[in-house]
């Protein structure tokens, strides 16, 4: 699979989306992504344009498109901010449903537009091509060893089906999937797709709160100790409005709001301040930074914990009461000699030694480190891993 | 009691109302009133008129209220509603249709949207490229909150996220040009 695309960045990229941007850059750089910026490239008209004239939502994210498919021939399109994806790829869609559309499209931008190349988010890109999941995974350095994170989708990534062609518009998975992958644990949670109210922040503040607020109680109390997007419209509603929120609601939140891509880079060996981490509203370098381990080390106290989590489910066996035979309970014990006679002493009839009657969870067992748990096909070197016995469930180890 | 011709006035609205759903692409006769475009709407709790109530008004023919209401104004363009709709009902679409004949109407219930997108546009004609600090200084001076989010300015500023660098698009007047055409001439 590809592992060249033509980049449509997005006016957010050097604005408000910065960290997004970066981030994307630094795993571009490192899993050796070609994201060839479209030359001249112009504003996709966001909601703006939609809400203010049809044409115009069309036209605008066409010359791009149009732009692309002369200077970057052969080349699909990948957006990284979710709006500009859904402008891109819904001007695609209505290009590609007649040819009257079509010329339509061409007459207003005055250029031709074949509408070949196909639209991508930068989300489904790393979701769905193997070769990008694999470079990701030969070049982690580090894990993020259980991070409870709440993945939020917005809008624009999954709906409407038909045109974005990717995910599922209620209970999407593929930013959770990525992120199992470097190690964290996405959370279960009821507002993945749940707008963030986009433009309304500004222009209708007390309704933009209510919806921020209701994403943030979701995940909350769904256990996530962050969340991730994937739009930096998202990212910056979630993010900023969080203290804005806390004060009109009495509430304290605080859970940071990553993109899924510095996540990623943190992982890649990224420094918090070369991808933007440093830039957000509610301090996000702690939280994620603390989780950031070695994958072997983790692999290790996942199995140890799992090991102790087994231990502690096994059901304890029945104490024996005191009163019965306490010759095998004294029979570990050397007796005391009484001497009685000058005969010379027999030697203390010392019973078998007693299966030992404790309860296993009470002494710590110290074993090996087996792999319990199916772990992530991490290759983090390529120094061999030390030999560890392999658990009977090993086909989900991948051999060094 | 003034008696009220029903029938007149409804029928010079019904010329009026399947004008704005045949631009949206929408058959107003498909809408059942199941509710769950209101149930999903994230906006709901902000609007007037629910997203299930609106579409009935233009069904019957009522269509001052809806030109009145706030609902197309605040509608997010989230897509939840047609995602849930059992038959399809593009409401979207239907919601910018309405937005847009409110306007030509000359209503304006809520103004901070109107503003805010033909902020956008005008920041797009100028430099082909939206500027987010410009857009947001130009929007608080003219909607009359001028104080609006200034306490997160300076983090904007100060970690670079905003700059008063305008990032621009080489060849703009093909931009213009386009905007132009779509707009009727209006543009700027």
């Amino acid at each position: 699979m590809t592992m060249e695309f033509a980049y449509y960045p997005g006016c957010a990229s050097c604005a408000t989306g910065l960290a997004y941007d970066m981030s994307t850059r630094y795993i571009a750089r490192t899993i050796g992504l070609k994201l060839r910026v479209i030359p001249d490239w112009n504003c996709c008209g966001a909601s703006a344009a939609h809400l203010v004239n049809r044409d115009l939502s069309l036209a605008l994210p066409a010359r791009s498109l149009a732009l692309s498919e002369k200077r970057l021939p052969g080349l699909d399109v990948v957006a990284s901010c979710a709006a500009c994806f859904g402008r891109l790829k819904t001007t695609r869609h209505f290009a590609r449903e007649s040819n009257e559309n079509r010329a339509h499209l061409e007459s207003l931008i005055d250029r031709e537009y074949r509408a070949e190349a196909n639209v991508f988010s930068l989300l489904q890109i790393i979701a769905e091509n193997d070769d990008i999941k694999e470079a990701i995974q030969a070049r982690m350095t580090k894990v993020l060893s259980g991070l409870k994170i709440a993945c939020y989708y917005g809008c624009m990534l999954v709906r409407p089906t038909e045109v974005v062609e990717f995910d599922d518009e209620e209970n999407p998975q593929s930013m959770d999937d990525i992120l199992r992958l470097v190690g964290a644990e996405p959370v279960d949670w009821a507002f993945k797709s749940y707008c963030c109210g986009a433009s309304l922040q500004v222009t209708e503040p007390s309704a933009g709160k209510t919806m921020v607020e209701k994403i943030l109680h979701n995940a909350q109390i769904n256990g996530a100790e962050a969340i991730a997007t994937a739009c930096p419209l998202c990212q910056l509603n979630v993010d900023m409005r969080q203290k804005e929120v806390n004060w009109l609601t009495g509430s304290s939140y605080d859970l940071p709001v990553y993109y899924f891509t510095e996540l990623i880079a943190l992982c890649l060996g990224a420094t918090p301040k070369e991808i933007g981490l440093d830039k957000h509203y509610n301090p996000a370098v702690t939280c994620a930074s603390s989780k950031l381990k070695d994958p072997r080390v983790a692999a290790a106290e996942a199995a140890a914990e799992a090991e102790a989590a087994a231990a502690a489910a096994k059901p304890k066996p029945r104490p024996k009461p005191k009163t019965e035979d306490t010759t095998s309970a004294a029979a570990a014990e050397p007796q005391p000699e009484v001497v009685t006679t000058t005969e010379p002493v027999a030697a203390t009839p010392v019973a078998a030694e007693p299966q030992p009657e404790v309860d296993v969870a009470a002494e710590p067992v110290a074993v090996t480190p087996v792999a319990a748990e199916p772990q992530p096909e991490v290759v983090t070197t390529t120094e061999p891993v030390a030999a560890e016995p392999q658990p009977a469930n090993d086909d989900k180890v991948v051999a060094p | 009691m003034d008696t009220i011709d029903l029938s007149a006035s409804r029928a010079k609205n019904r010329q009026a109302i399947e004008a704005v759903a045949k631009e949206a692409r929408v058959d107003l006769k498909d809408c059942y009133q199941c509710g769950k475009c209101s149930a999903g709407c994230p906006v709901s709790h902000a609007m007037d008129l629910m997203p299930r109530e609106l579409i009935r008004l233009m069904q019957l023919n009522s269509w001052e209220e809806v030109l009145e209401a706030k609902t197309p104004w605040l509608c997010a363009s989230c897509v939840t509603c047609v995602t849930r709709c059992p038959q399809d009902v593009d409401l979207p679409s239907l919601m910018e249709e309405v937005r847009r004949a409110s306007k030509a109407a000359g209503k304006r219930p809520i103004k901070e949207p109107d503003i805010f997108d033909d902020l956008f546009i005008k920041g797009i004609y100028q430099n082909g490229r939206s500027n987010e600090l410009y857009l947001m200084m130009k929007y608080n001076l003219t909607s009359g909150h001028p104080m609006q989010d200034a306490l997160n300015a300076p983090h904007l500023l100060l970690k670079g996220m905003v700059g008063f660098k305008v990032h621009k698009v080489k060849d703009r007047e093909d931009v213009r040009r386009i905007i132009d055409k779509c707009l009727g001439g209006e543009g700027s």
